[in-house]
């Protein structure tokens, strides 16, 4: 994947915490990790993508991190696992949505896919194809990576 | 004399011409049955009178005829009452048996006399009309009346009706014994009847034929015609009169079947021969009926009798005319039409024959009745013939036929089962074949019988019936659906060629985004079509899919295995005069470096000292870089300097930002790729060395080897000329780490020798030189640890290159470097960032190397010292202490 496209995903990400949230999010060092070791939290969004490129992109953070953003976009609303879960979704689906319309059509992305920690080994799920690019977010002191894992 | 002869002349007279002046019939004998046909012996007087009937009545004057006579030649057309007279004698004494007579047969009606007593009558002689005009008369002469050798006398009171035809007009006259004349007059009538039975029973046997085969109309006309002329027969015999029935009614059935026999005859012909009833035909048929209903209505005989000579034996003519001509129109075709010719012919002839009989013309038996019996004879055998002709034609044809039969069951039989052969064929065919094949119909619908393959190229089941375009929707973009629509209309239309058409083929080769887990599947589907024509009319497209998915990828494997060989040949190139062992070791630093470089990458998180974690990383990749060069390694030393500019790229960006080190991971990847193609290289060069068993080489023997490439490799590129003396160079045992750490600090310092101390061959010329410099490395052991000096005979140290580039670096003030001790300014060589090279190169210009090597020493507690001499030699003394 091309590093302008990978800058797409972060970006998109980036463009969503300050829109909606009004706080901006925090990018990390990025790194690169081996095909077999995935870095993922609580819950998980992935997106699959298939065309030029092929792998998968997924977002991953912890209860808190997603719980605190539920609150910011919906306060008042009661947490629950399933709404959780959907935030990741959610945010996967803004990277997808985000992506496609740069990216056009010669990438094909799937609809969203939650992986929670309770889904068991949700490592052998995620389709990432080497080298994948780990990119570490804060927000709000609440610690989530966007991980891109894309070949051509 | 005289009177007595006249006395006995007039006794003779008298006594004889009454006994002989009558003429009589004698019977000798009997016993004897004596016929009397055609002897004038009989005496006929016309008018009636009672006396005529008497023994004694004198009759000479009456007419002397002989029988069979009609009166009409002596009473002309006269209608009335005539008396017959016959004399009979008898001999002596009586007869044993009753005797009887037979007066033939008698128009109309008699009354008949024996000696004067009334023996019998037959018709109603005092009533007409007719009542017995065909009856043979046959009566018993009781014996008491007989006189033995006397006159006897038979008198016949007669009526006569038909002009012409009264009176004992014809058959036998006999008399005798009564038995033999009544059994011989049953006899003859008992013959007539075996006739009848004949007619009957070809009648019924035909009229069966017909009830089997009613297309067969001609034995349906046959067969009535039998029955009828068997029915006139019959009504013809004497029964009627023996079993007393009406005589009127039986002559007029008589005359009734007479007309009928016309119109059964000529439709036979016409029916047997297949004629068409044409309107003469018809008319025909109608002239027929007329007298048959004429007769029915009518109540006189006489007008039947009349009818019957006018008119329906003249349509006989007609009718026999008619008969023949249909037969002679076929006698040169059919064997049948000839037969019934000639049976007529002979029919004919009999009639012919009957009819001048009767009329006297000569004398022969009667042969109508035979000519009849001939006649129908002869067509029941041709009609039989034909049916047993036709029947073994039947049996033939049903012979033919359960053969026929046989053949075609056999030939269905075999047809079925190679369609079943061929629809296993065509259901293995499409169970195995790796294309998907289909149908498409009018109205775009996938056809009940595609290929197997067909659902897993589409990822699809229960595609029969299925609309193809959507499906297709599924597969490709809005735009492209519009293109396939008009193209397979064109196709279906079928006005333009079919391979000029296929050039058009919107899905010659389409990628299709199929769905897999998390993702898609990219599949290459080619498709064709064909026009499937049905009596010249284009009714089906056949479409081929093939799948080029493995195809395309087969096609890229190759193009990226080629382009892998071909890197991996260029590296082999540069990895060929290289130590397997050296390389190994290469791998495996580099590995550990780069490793390092992600650990601290990961660690780093939010950091906010990127331009330190930059800082660090340099180091790494330059020591990485140093390595490569070292060993000649260009396209990876080049990869790593491309690492280096990034790292330098990002550590002069202003607000550099976290997410900005991406690129620096792009380069990174960028890096690992070769050194992953090195390694398998490496793991299967030193697989051939182990084939080879090349002998191990020693820790020494490695860092001596891998010195000489590097030195030899930079000289050669700089254009210098160099030799290594290693003579003093001893080294102590050491793990890895050391010697690792000892190669690259020997390596950057004997480098940086070559690099800037030795001077190319002119140069050296110029100051009284030895073309050839030359670099001394030894070793020189202490108590607490050891020496490395690396002795170069070079330009020595150039301090105002050093400060020059010191200040331009704006790392020094220029007045305070003036003052600072020339010692000093010799070791800022080992500072980061400095290098006096002018061009940055691959080995060198960076200002990082020594760096490092003064990092790694002090890191390991050693330390570092040069002196020098311009233009004399440059010595570095580095001190490994040993833990």
């Amino acid at each position: 994947m091309e590093q302008q496209q990978l800058q797409i995903f972060i970006e998109s990400i980036m463009e969503y915490f300050q829109k909606i949230t009004g706080v901006g999010i925090e990018t990390g060092v990025p790194y690169l990790k081996e095909e077999d070791s995935s870095v993922l939290l609580g819950y998980t969004g992935v997106i699959g993508i298939s065309g030029k490129m092929r792998g998968a992109v997924y977002i991953t953070a912890e209860g808190d991190f997603l719980s605190e953003l539920l609150n910011t976009i919906m306060p008042g609303m009661e947490r629950s696992e399933s709404r959780i879960a959907g935030m990741a979704g959610e945010l996967a689906n803004t990277i997808a949505g985000n992506a496609q319309k740069v990216l056009g059509k010669e990438f094909l992305i799937s609809i969203p896919i939650m992986l929670t920690s309770a889904s068991g080994d949700a490592s052998n799920k995620l389709e990432l194809k080497a080298p994948t690019f780990v990119i570490p977010l804060k927000w709000k002191n609440h610690q989530a990576f966007l991980v891109v894992g894309l070949l051509k | 004399m005289k009177k007595y002869s006249l006395i006995s002349a007039a006794f003779l007279l008298a006594f004889i011409f009454p006994l002989y002046g009558a003429p009589s019939v004698i019977v000798k004998d009997y016993r004897k049955d004596l016929i009397f046909n055609n002897e004038k012996v009989v005496l006929i007087q016309k008018g009636d009178n009672p006396e005529y009937r008497e023994l004694s009545f004198d009759d000479s004057s009456w007419e002397k005829t002989s029988l069979p006579s009609d009166w009409s030649s002596f009473y002309g057309d006269w209608k009335g009452i005539c008396w017959y007279r016959i004399h009979v004698r008898f001999p002596s004494g009586l007869p044993e048996k009753g005797l009887g007579v037979r007066l033939g047969i008698i128009s109309d009606a008699d009354e008949t006399y024996f000696n004067g007593t009334l023996i019998g009558k037959s018709g109603s002689i005092d009533s007409p009309p007719v009542s017995a005009y065909d009856k043979i008369r046959v009566y018993e002469l009781p014996t008491a009346l007989i006189r033995p050798g006397e006159d006897n006398v038979i008198a016949m009171r007669v009526r006569g009706l038909f002009p012409g035809e009264s009176g004992a007009f014809s058959n036998d006259f006999r008399i005798g014994p009564y038995q033999d004349i009544f059994w011989n007059y049953i006899s003859k009538e008992i013959f007539d009847l075996i006739f009848v039975v004949i007619y009957f029973v070809v009648g019924v046997y035909f009229g069966l034929f017909f009830l089997r085969r009613r297309q067969d109309r001609e034995n349906l006309f046959f067969s009535l015609f039998c029955v009828m002329v068997g029915n006139y027969l019959l009504l013809r015999t004497q029964f009627k009169h023996l079993f007393n029935l009406d005589f009127y009614t039986v002559k007029k059935i008589e005359y009734m079947i007479l007309s009928l026999l016309v119109i059964l005859f000529i439709e036979f012909i016409m029916f047997y021969f297949k004629q068409k009833h044409r309107l003469y035909h018809k008319i025909l048929i109608v002239l027929s009926i007329i007298p048959f209903f004429m007769i029915l209505f009518s109540g006189s005989f006489i007008f039947w009798d009349k009818l019957n000579l006018w008119y329906i034996q003249p349509l006989w003519i007609v009718l026999a005319g008619t008969g023949i001509f249909i037969l002679i129109t076929r006698f040169g075709k059919n064997n049948d039409a000839r037969l019934m010719g000639y049976t007529i012919f002979i029919l004919l002839a009999s009639v012919i024959n009957d009819i001048l009989v009767t009329r006297n013309i000569y004398q022969f038996t009667r042969m109508t009745g035979y000519g009849f019996f001939f006649f129908i004879g002869s067509i029941a055998i041709i009609l039989d013939n034909k049916f047993v002709r036709l029947h073994s034609e039947v049996e033939d044809l049903n012979v033919n036929l359960e053969n026929r039969v046989e053949e075609k069951t056999e030939k269905l039989l075999y047809a079925m089962e190679e369609m079943e052969a061929a629809k296993r064929e065509t259901d293995n065919i499409l169970l195995n074949v790796q294309e998907g094949i289909f149908l498409l119909d009018k109205n775009l619908h996938i056809g009940p019988n595609h290929s197997s393959m067909l659902e897993l190229i589409f990822n699809k089941k229960d595609l029969s019936g299925a609309n193809f375009i959507d499906i297709m929707k599924d597969m490709i973009q809005a735009e492209e659906i519009t293109a396939v629509k008009d193209f397979i209309d064109l196709f279906i239309e079928g006005k333009v060629a079919e391979k000029r058409l296929m050039k058009l083929n919107p899905l010659q080769e389409i990628r299709i985004q199929i769905p897999d887990g998390f993702g898609f599947k990219e599949k290459y589907l080619r498709f064709s079509f064909n026009r499937i024509l049905e009596r010249g009319e284009n009714v089906f497209l056949l479409v081929t899919v093939q799948d080029a998915t493995e195809e395309k990828e087969l096609e890229k494997r190759i193009k990226d295995t080629e382009q892998k060989a071909q890197r991996e040949m260029e590296l082999l190139f540069e990895l060929i005069h290289i130590n397997p062992q050296i390389l190994k070791k290469f791998v495996k630093d580099t590995n550990n470096e780069i490793k390092r470089i992600e650990e601290n990458l990961e660690k780093a998180q939010f950091s906010t000292d990127l331009k330190g974690l930059l800082a660090g990383l340099y180091r790494s990749v330059h020591a990485i870089k140093g390595d490569a060069g070292q060993l000649g390694l260009e396209i990876f030393s080049q990869r790593a300097h491309g690492v280096e500019e990034t790292i330098q790229f990002l550590t002069e960006k202003k607000d550099l930002v976290a997410v900005d080190l991406i690129s620096l991971l792009y380069s990174l990847v960028h890096l690992k790729d070769p050194l992953k193609e090195i390694e398998s290289l490496v793991h299967r060069l030193s697989d051939y060395q182990s084939l080879a068993r090349v002998d191990e080489f020693t820790d020494r023997e490695i860092l001596i080897e891998a010195i000489i490439q590097m030195v030899s490799r930079v000289a050669g590129r700089e254009g210098k000329k160099v030799t290594i003396d290693l003579e003093g160079f001893h080294l102590p045992a050491m793990n890895d780490a050391s010697l690792s750490l000892l190669k690259k600090i020997i390596i950057q310092i004997a480098k940086n020798s070559v690099s800037h101390g030795i001077e190319t061959p002119n140069e050296r010329g110029e100051k009284g030189k030895p073309e050839t410099g030359k670099i001394a490395i030894r070793t020189e052991n202490r108590p607490d640890g050891y020496d490395i000096i690396v002795h170069d005979d070079g330009r020595g140290i150039q301090l105002d290159a050093i400060l020059s580039k010191a200040v331009s670096l704006g790392k020094y003030d220029e007045e305070e470097l003036k003052k600072l001790p020339r010692e000093k300014i010799a070791m800022m060589i080992f500072d980061s960032g400095l290098s006096t090279q002018h061009d940055v190169s691959i080995d060198s210009g960076r200002g990082v190397g020594l760096d490092i090597v003064k990092t790694e020493i002090q890191r390991i507690g050693g330390k570092i010292s040069l002196k020098y001499s311009p233009d004399r030699y440059t010595e570095f003394r580095i001190f490994i202490p040993i833990a």
